[in-house]
């Protein structure tokens, strides 16, 4: 199964203003999925 | 939370998903099917995304799966809107940060695929909408949803891909197999 993120500048800008490794994070709590 | 079994939950779940979709599926992407999709299956990954990629809504659920911590969700039958469902998720473009988790159907996948990308472009808030789609292989040219990837990058970012053995399955709290004992005839 692929995640995929689908976004505008915006909603990416977004997500990383709130907190910059949101992707690192959110990588170590999905540990079963290649990265 | 358990790893994957051949449960008879999971079966049940998708089947009773199907009969209501009416979609039919070749029989190689049944099983496919069978094994991965509900849309209960992975908490921890909705849980994950909800805290790190603040996900607040569902745009592929049904009643009996949907993750209730979600504020919203949306289911395609007008019935379920009895459950707290909004109806179709069509009818209006994806904003805010959602997942979207459609059946593993090809043309499912790329229609759900094409209207995230579309309502990325045209809507004006602020739009991310986290999809779970079936695993292209090496028969890459089977999924006409990658060719959508393809052609929007800007929009579309892969993030990372889950081995279908390696999914964590949700433990099913319903459907569970009672076999009531014969009774002993013999008055033993």
């Amino acid at each position: 199964m692929n995640i995929i993120a689908i976004w505008k500048t915006k909603g990416r800008n977004c997500l990383n203003a709130c907190n910059k490794n949101w992707l690192k994070e959110l990588a170590k709590e999905i540990p079963e999925a290649k990265w | 939370m358990t790893t994957f079994t051949h449960s008879p939950c999971v079966w049940h779940r998708s089947s009773w998903a199907s009969s209501h979709t009416k979609i039919s599926l070749p029989p190689d992407m049944q099983a496919k099917r069978l094994i991965t999709h509900s849309h209960g299956c992975f908490p921890h990954i909705i849980t994950a995304l909800q805290k790190r990629a603040l996900v607040t809504k569902d745009k592929m659920a049904l009643p009996l799966d949907h993750d209730p911590t979600l504020s919203q969700y949306w289911s395609e039958h007008p019935r379920y809107r009895a459950f707290g469902a909004n109806c179709n998720a069509f009818f209006s473009k994806f904003t805010g940060f959602s997942i979207c988790h459609p059946i593993y159907h090809k043309n499912t996948m790329y229609l759900d695929t094409r209207h995230a990308i579309y309502s990325a472009a045209l809507s004006t808030e602020t739009t991310a909408t986290f999809m779970f789609l079936s695993s292209w292989n090496k028969k890459i040219n089977n999924f006409p949803y990658e060719s959508l990837y393809r052609r929007f990058p800007h929009t579309c970012k892969f993030l990372g891909s889950t081995p279908s053995d390696q999914l964590q399955m949700q433990k099913c709290l319903f459907g569970t197999i009672y076999r009531r004992p014969f009774p002993n005839t013999l008055g033993r």
